[in-house]
């Protein structure tokens, strides 16, 4: 969580001083884990040490954050990782990358992003109408592109401004809400998969059955 | 025929598990009724509130289920506004002072006589641009599909809870408790304003309701 909340902090920051480009990706998992990886494109080199105290001084009324969880990494030129002393080494772009365990971390990282009201619970994936594998993914404003893949079908009516990349991942520009249905996947392969167990243990035991009563 | 017995047992066993997965895999479980109106005091969170103390509202939501999991949100909204200010003893205080006094004084005149002063307020229905909005409830969880905010009911204070947020039921249109609240919190601004700080008499503030009877 903490990772998360230093990492959307990051991007706030730059995105805050107007001259930062930003892209994300998102990928949710079935259970609703998941990662997050972004890159950062600054005009002028910044250090790793610049970015973490100011982020650290800015945690917007969050628990301390613990930087020592954030993968960070300085990025040369050429594509390449920098290499030297990570504190004080500057780069104009940067890679970062964090995992969150579940939905309420991803609902806490949107709070301490988008300056939610924070007295309330608000989530990011939450139940939708009356079919019980059906949730919205609602993350708020894009702080740049964000790209963002879930395990399951994405409602193409609900989109709004993003881009359908295929049935599992949509494009959203910044500025634009994240905000869309999505039907997950899982509970019917269970369901199919229960039924047919149970079939598979019904007939070994009426072979069985018969078997012995052939003994008999 | 023990075994033909066990067999037999095990195949029904079998059969009725797989009749539980079929139907009951997949389905939303037993939930919680979120229907009826539900209220708070939206207070401001600005620091210097405005003269009249005026700005609190009190919001009204009333959820009326649509199907067995989805429901739909109404807003109402009132507020405490400022009707009249009676200053009871204008003429005492003009002659202990000077000639006429224009406004509302602030502070006692040149006797050492303070202005009487006995607020009006009045209750009313107020105007708002809040749409009608959605809402998905699922094991006991109401979630607002436009925001994802969550609330679960308090069955010891009969509320809605999101975080540090509670939410009172009203009953009956029933808004007693947050009208009291709201004329509390006028009582303590015109306190802490004029009393304490020795500017005013404060006999009393007045409360009306123009909703009476709606």
């Amino acid at each position: 969580m903490k990772r998360l909340v230093f990492l959307c902090l990051a991007l706030c920051l730059l995105l805050a001083a107007g001259c930062a480009q930003v892209t994300s990706e998102i990928e949710v998992k079935s259970d609703f884990s998941g990662e997050w990886k972004a890159t950062i494109q600054s005009p002028v080199p910044i250090s790793k040490g610049d970015l973490l105290s100011a982020v650290t001084q800015n945690s917007n009324g969050q628990a301390p954050i613990d930087i020592s969880k954030v993968e960070l990494e300085a990025i040369g030129p050429d594509g390449k990782e920098l290499k030297g002393d990570s504190a004080t080494v500057q780069s104009q772009m940067w890679k970062l990358e964090a995992k969150f365990a579940n939905k309420d971390e991803l609902a806490k990282m949107s709070a301490a992003v988008f300056g939610r009201n924070p007295d309330a619970k608000i989530n990011v994936i939450y139940p939708y109408g009356d079919d019980p594998d059906m949730y919205t993914f609602n993350l708020g404003k894009a702080s740049g592109a964000t790209t963002i893949e879930v395990d399951g079908k994405i409602i193409k009516e609900s989109i709004g401004k993003g881009i359908l990349k295929n049935d599992d991942t949509v494009i959203y520009a910044a500025g634009d809400p994240i905000y869309f249905q999505f039907k997950k996947d899982g509970s019917s392969g269970l369901l199919i998969g229960g039924a047919l167990g149970i079939v598979v243990l019904a007939g070994i035991g009426y072979v069985i059955y018969r078997r012995r009563q052939a003994t008999v | 025929m023990k075994t033909k017995r066990q067999v037999t047992y095990m195949l029904m066993a079998l059969a009725m598990a797989l009749m539980l997965v079929l139907s009951g895999c997949g389905s939303l479980g037993s939930s919680q009724d979120f229907s009826g109106t539900w209220g708070y005091i939206e207070t401001p969170t600005m620091k210097d509130v405005n003269y009249e103390y005026s700005s609190d509202k009190i919001i009204l939501v009333t959820f009326e289920k649509k199907t067995d999991h989805t429901y739909t949100g109404n807003f109402r909204q009132y507020r405490y506004a400022p009707k009249k200010m009676n200053f009871l003893n204008m003429d005492e205080y003009e002659r202990g002072d000077r000639w006429m006094v224009f406004g509302i004084p602030n502070g006692p005149n040149r006797q050492g006589l303070l202005p009487k002063m006995e607020p009006e307020y009045t209750f009313k229905e107020i105007g708002h641009d809040f749409e009608p909005f959605n809402l998905t409830e699922r094991d006991g969880v109401l979630y607002i599909d436009e925001s994802g905010t969550e609330y679960t009911y308090d069955s010891q204070k009969d509320a809605l809870v999101s975080g540090k947020f509670v939410m009172q039921r009203i009953k009956d249109g029933d808004m007693t408790n947050l009208k009291n609240e709201a004329q509390q919190h006028i009582r303590d601004y015109f306190q802490k304003k004029y009393v304490d700080t020795k500017k005013w008499d404060l006999v009393d503030i007045k409360f009306t309701d123009e909703t009476s009877g709606q």
